[in-house]
């Protein structure tokens, strides 16, 4: 019972916090991807549009050289117009290209990027002079349209890229921040249910420890009130139950100890009554004689002692008991008489039973 | 006990999906397939073969045609195959000359004139779809051109492609033939460009009168382009191999000949058929030095004026067994094509 309590309490805490957990992974997850997405997609169509540029660049490079008869193979030309065509295929596959700001400029780019690569296969192979100069001409004029668009795309796709950028610091920073105050939410969530999770154990404990203390100081008429419903709840019982016992014992052994104080002092009243009339006898027939009404007056002191302590047996309320000679307990009559109230100074006892009287 | 078990459970499943989440939800590297838009030469390792190719048509088309054979070769022979496109047909001679390819896909003239300065072999040559496995020289005019026969392309401009059969030999063979050759103000005047697919885009401009190129450009180009490109056929040459492969002399044996024997069987298996499909050709066939007889004709009616036509080095020597009647180079008349 108590077993299933601390799960039910338990439980709610540790899906709490598996909630919490998978939720603030999820939302970091987000933000990595978007964090991915920056890196790959927005950074890699910004170098690519770069990329575009300098391919351009080393295509006039290689047509300067091809021209001037520095190099008699086309390949670096054929991969670098076949790089640039790509990258031109990869850059139209971003969205951003397609914002109206600079669709305009792709499209240039796609309609430039054939003439270009049309006038740059001619002229790699080319040897009349005048088609040389006229494809020549077209080629610098594709690349000059080429880099036109390029320019402003490469400036366009750079600031969105720092735009996105910069939304995902703000997302992130927000982020931390929110997460921070629902884990400070969290965890004194789960301060509180853990402090309700001792308190279950803790509670009955400690009434149970301080009822123990007011048996072991013989004040059986004690009782733990506990309505939780679970072992504790049984232990209580058990202890009741226990005090009950002795506390029945206990009334038990002070009615036999009144009834044989009644016979006692029966039996003792009579022979007290005669000792004392023969104390009186001896008194009026030694008088004038010191030593001898001396011994008279210390037996009347001592029947009367005898007669008061037959008259406490009649009046114990409880059994406290005190040590006679060592294996040997005495009753303690003094304390036996007395009220429970009626003692001077509080012992550990009354601690115990005001600390159960508060819990 | 049962619910401690429950609990446990519970917990391990809770935990098993958060890291399921945690681990779904990492982020990706970029693909690998991204990177692949930057062209790279294939992954295989070992001997390099370096396969000159000359630039007969669009240099990028040609050359990824030519990619997918390399590929090809690459896997099938354990090399790295690596392509060296020329600017010129005379660039590839100097190739082999200074050992910078070890094989090449050669026009005709090319091929005779590698055989010849540079004791190179002819292996194979490319069988076309149909059969095709020859061409030839033509020399063509818009069809309103007023230019009714070679005759009439006395001072014309004619736009062709050097060191090429069809593109400078031929067309120098006619011009020869109608003895203009001697007299500078009646030749026709040459309009160098670099490929004959530039012979038709110059004839088409209106840059040249005519123009000398292969006949199997042509048709292909008039497939494309029909009906926007109407041009007439004013002279023939015969037919000579369709581009061949050529091998260095000293790696003839046996890098010559796995190649050779890899390309052979191409057409007997799936891949290779779907690599020579690619490549715009039915199989190689084998090829002899004889097939090329009608270059050695003109190239001995132009003997004398080799170099001031324009073609470097000594003209070719006919070797035994490649020799025909003289002047059968020319067809009697224009006509269709003829394929193999």
């Amino acid at each position: 019972m108590l077993r299933r309590k601390l799960l039910l309490n338990l439980a709610p805490l540790v899906a709490l916090l598996l909630l919490t957990a998978v939720a603030a992974i999820w939302l970091l997850q987000g933000i990595l991807h978007r964090l991915n997405h920056v890196s790959a997609e927005a950074w890699a169509v910004v170098d690519d549009v770069n990329a575009l540029s300098i391919t351009v660049n080393e295509i006039e490079r290689d047509l300067y050289q091809i021209q001037l008869g520095q190099q008699r193979h086309l390949d670096e030309l054929i991969e670098a117009v076949e790089s640039s065509r790509d990258l031109v295929r990869r850059i139209g596959r971003h969205y951003v290209v397609h914002e109206p700001a600079c669709g305009p400029l792709y499209q240039s780019i796609v309609e430039q990027m054939p003439v270009f690569e049309q006038h740059v296969g001619v002229l790699a192979t080319v040897q009349e002079p005048a088609l040389a100069r006229q494809h020549g001409e077209a080629a610098l004029n594709a690349a000059v349209a080429l880099r036109r668009a390029t320019l402003p795309l490469s400036r366009y796709v750079r600031d969105h890229a720092y735009r996105e950028q910069t939304e995902l610091t703000t997302h992130f920073r927000n982020l931390v921040l929110g997460l921070a105050a629902v884990f400070l939410v969290v965890i004194n969530v789960s301060v509180i249910v853990l402090l309700r999770m001792g308190s279950i154990v803790v509670r009955p404990v400690e009434k149970l420890v301080a009822a123990t203390r007011l048996l072991g100081a013989e004040r059986f008429d004690c009782r733990i009130e506990l309505d939780q419903h679970d072992e504790f709840d049984e232990l209580a019982r058990a202890y009741n139950s226990l005090a009950e016992q002795l506390q029945a014992n206990e009334r038990k052994r002070i009615e036999t100890l009144g009834q044989v104080a009644v016979t006692i002092n029966h039996e003792l009243n009579n022979a007290i009554a005669i000792i004392d009339l023969q104390l009186a006898k001896l008194s009026r027939q030694t008088t004038g004689a010191p030593g001898i009404e001396k011994c008279l007056r210390e037996i009347h002191d001592s029947l009367e002692r005898v007669t008061r302590t037959v008259q406490s047996l009649k009046n114990v309320r409880r059994i406290v008991l005190t040590d006679y000679v060592p294996g040997t307990k005495m009753l303690d009559l003094r304390r036996s008489v007395e009220q429970e109230g009626q003692q001077h100074g509080q012992q550990p006892a009354d601690l115990a039973a005001s600390q159960l009287q508060h819990s | 006990m049962h619910t401690r078990r429950c609990f446990s459970f519970a917990m391990v499943l809770l935990s098993g999906l958060t890291l399921l989440v945690w681990l779904g939800m990492m982020p990706r590297t970029p693909a690998a397939g991204d990177a692949s838009a930057i062209r790279a030469g294939p992954a295989m390792h070992g001997p390099l073969l370096r396969l000159g190719i000359v630039p007969e048509r669009d240099i990028f088309r040609q050359r990824q045609r030519y990619r997918a054979l390399a590929e090809y070769l690459s896997q099938r022979l354990s090399r790295q195959v690596e392509l060296r496109t020329v600017r010129t047909y005379q660039d590839v001679i100097e190739d082999f000359r200074e050992k910078k390819v070890e094989a090449a896909f050669l026009g005709s003239l090319v091929a005779v004139l590698a055989v010849d300065q540079l004791d190179a072999q002819v292996l194979l040559k490319t069988q076309l779809p149909g059969g095709i496995c020859s061409y030839r020289g033509v020399i063509v005019v818009p069809e309103d051109s007023p230019i009714q026969s070679v005759q009439d392309l006395r001072g014309k401009r004619i736009a062709m492609v050097r060191t090429t059969l069809a593109g400078h030999l031929f067309p120098m063979a006619e011009f020869s033939r109608h003895r203009w050759l001697d007299d500078p103000s009646a030749a026709p005047t040459p309009l160098w460009v670099g490929t004959h697919d530039e012979v038709i885009g110059a004839v088409h401009a209106g840059q040249a009168d005519a123009g000398a190129l292969k006949d199997l450009r042509l048709h292909e180009l008039e497939k494309v382009q029909q009906p926007k490109l109407r041009l007439r056929r004013l002279a023939i040459s015969q037919a000579v191999p369709e581009n061949a492969l050529v091998v260095r002399r000293d790696v003839v044996d046996p890098l010559g000949a796995e190649l050779a024997a890899e390309l052979m069987k191409m057409d007997s298996t799936p891949q290779g058929r779907a690599v020579l499909e690619q490549f715009g050709a039915e199989r190689f066939v084998p090829c002899s030095l004889e097939e090329y007889s009608a270059i050695y004709e003109m190239s001995e009616l132009l003997a004398a004026r080799w170099n001031a036509i324009g073609l470097s080095g000594a003209p070719p020597v006919r070797r035994p067994g490649a020799a025909t009647s003289r002047s059968s180079w020319l067809l009697p008349q224009a006509g269709p094509p003829n394929g193999a």
